[in-house]
């Protein structure tokens, strides 16, 4: 993930050469690239592209691209981004990166940006291009990532209730829209936590601590909707959604055990019972957080990834896929 | 973890008297409500909040500015600079100053919503063309603002965060959650210039604002519903937090 200027998490300026170090030390894995955000005032749509497909190359094929537009003033102010502008200069590097990827000779005349008859190079391994994705925030993005045929990247907290209403929308409409690259995306992630423990005990009053303290430093930030008035914010950032999360129901058996609902902290019988719920309601895929703040120390850290490799993951992938080399989106399908 | 480091007995030096917490709504009527937000430096960041309360990145003041046409306290014209800030997650805006046009909302400010409230001098012109504020006390030039150029904008698209006021209540020293709401008619977004600014007369000298971020005027009727909760100022408002009987 893309993130300027957060002094207390995410220290993630650079991600893609984080992201190639990675693809140079894992073979299986997808290369993830969060978000690259997408206003000219911090990336060039050409460097965006080139950056991507050269990271598409070096892991082998192995690039998901995630696109952004930044939610708070820390970051937006930095770089002074203009506010109002930012939907639209996301549009438009949405509808140029497959273009420049696809294209021998790819010329714009744009509000974002304007350029002569170039070929962009490299090309992505990839065909006809990495998957794209969009991070969801404001409500509402989750349809603009639709009507694009572009995946949809949750990154704030929202219920099961919540996420099955914007899950059941987007996949409506994602079958009707008109793609901006050669294929579409129709996958659905959330953004979780993990923290995984034999001891549910344990695993909550590990986990849960580290669910708040993300949660507040990242309430620290300045949200542009606090700062500027505009049409182009309707919310407080992840806050916003946090503070609209329901409690779970009396009957759910989270709340025995004093853990919060759909939140991956607990025993993999818990964690498998949560994920399970969260693809019942049409969510594809979750990308966790495995700390914050360094609170949990980083064997920990190692043994609740362990654990949930050996007792959870399994439920959810069947021999043929285990046999497979690389996870390749099954919902990615030539447009 | 970011949080204040302000010496709260040295807050509470101005802090107000709340005898009795109210239980009825304060209405405020044919009020036009200017707002501007702006950046601060780093070195103020810690130093301008009580320790209960977390900054924002990058450190950010609010000034209000209120012309009200008609309330219980006749009318006045109320200035307030808050600095931005979180109660445990939520958004909020930290009274450091506040001046009141007038003796009867001043007081009424202070001993029902705990505003940290002086009397003062307020010159508030709203045009068509923009707002021109000049705020003084006790000779003091406090604030200056030019706000010119308005765009019309949803009535929705201004943010208004609750706000925390440092009070003698009768639970003790606490912070009270001032809540507005606010039905606007009118929002124009202003581009602004903060002509003069005097932190000290706001309550802190590290109030230095350094970077205009947006301004905005709304014409609307606005309303205070009963304090519902109180923070201890020392303490996070995971466990400083207690409502209000």
């Amino acid at each position: 993930m893309e993130h300027h200027f957060l002094e207390e998490y995410s220290h993630c300026s650079a991600p893609e050469v984080f992201l190639a170090a990675v693809a140079a030390q894992t073979r299986r894995i997808r290369v993830g690239h969060g978000a690259v955000v997408c206003v000219p005032e911090m990336n060039h749509p050409v460097r965006v592209a080139e950056r991507a497909a050269a990271l598409d190359i070096i892991s082998g094929g192995r690039l998901e691209l995630g696109t952004a537009r930044s939610s708070t003033w820390t970051e937006l102010g930095g770089f002074e981004v203009n506010p109002d502008d930012t939907k639209k200069t996301w549009d438009e590097f949405v509808r140029v990166l497959p273009k420049m990827w696809m294209e021998d000779e790819f010329e714009w005349q744009g509000k974002a940006f304007s350029m002569p008859a170039r070929n962009v190079l490299p090309k992505p391994l990839q065909q006809p291009h990495p998957p794209l994705w969009v991070t969801v925030t404001s409500p509402g993005t989750e349809l603009d990532a639709a009507d694009r045929g572009l995946g949809c990247l949750g990154v704030s907290a929202a219920g099961y209730e919540e996420q099955e209403r914007r899950t059941k929308e987007y996949h409506r409409r994602v079958r009707q829209c008109d793609p901006v690259g050669g294929m579409v995306n129709d996958q659905v992630h959330t953004m979780n936590f993990l923290y995984c423990h034999e001891d549910y005990r344990r695993a909550r009053d590990v986990g849960v601590p580290m669910v708040t303290a993300f949660n507040v430093a990242n309430s620290h930030l300045y949200w542009t909707r606090e700062a500027y008035p505009t049409r182009a914010y309707q919310t407080l950032g992840n806050a916003g959604a946090a503070m609209k999360a329901k409690k779970p129901p009396a009957d759910d058996p989270s709340v025995a055990k004093g853990l919060p609902e759909g939140v991956g902290v607990g025993d993999p019988d818990h964690l498998v019972a949560t994920i399970k719920r969260w693809e019942s309601i049409g969510v594809t895929g979750i990308n966790f957080l495995l700390n914050a703040m360094e609170m949990i120390p980083q064997d920990e850290v190692l043994e609740s990834l362990r654990l949930f490799a050996t007792e959870v993951m399994p439920q959810f992938r069947t021999a043929e896929e285990r046999q497979r080399p690389v996870y390749t989106p099954a919902a990615v399908s030539a447009a | 973890m970011l949080v204040g480091s302000a010496d709260v007995a040295a807050l509470a030096a101005g802090a107000a008297e709340v005898a009795a917490f109210r239980a009825d709504t304060i209405e405020l009527n044919d009020v036009v409500c200017f707002q501007l937000t702006a950046e601060m430096r780093n070195s103020a960041r810690e130093a301008v909040l009580p320790p209960g309360l977390h900054p924002t990145i990058p450190p950010a003041l609010s000034v209000q500015v209120f012309e009200v046409g008609d309330s219980a306290w006749g009318s006045f014209h109320l200035a307030t600079v808050r600095v931005s800030c979180r109660s445990g997650v939520r958004a909020r805006g930290f009274t450091r100053g506040s001046v009141v046009s007038t003796e009867s909302a001043c007081e009424g400010l202070r001993s029902s919503l705990g505003f940290p409230a002086r009397t003062g001098r307020i010159a508030f012109r709203h045009g068509y063309d923009g707002v021109s504020i000049a705020v003084s006390a006790n000779g003091v030039d406090m604030l200056r603002i030019e706000a010119i150029d308005p765009e019309p904008m949803a009535n929705d698209d201004v943010q208004y965060t609750g706000t925390l006021n440092l009070a003698h209540t009768p639970l003790g020293l606490r912070l009270m959650q001032v809540e507005m709401s606010t039905q606007a008619t009118q929002v124009d977004r202003l581009s602004a210039r903060l002509e003069a600014f005097d932190g000290a007369s706001w309550g802190d000298g590290l109030l230095v604002p350094t970077r205009v971020i947006a301004a905005s005027v709304s014409v609307m009727s606005a309303s205070f519903p009963p304090v519902r909760f109180v923070c201890r100022p020392e303490e996070l408002a995971f466990t400083g937090t207690q409502a209000v009987a």
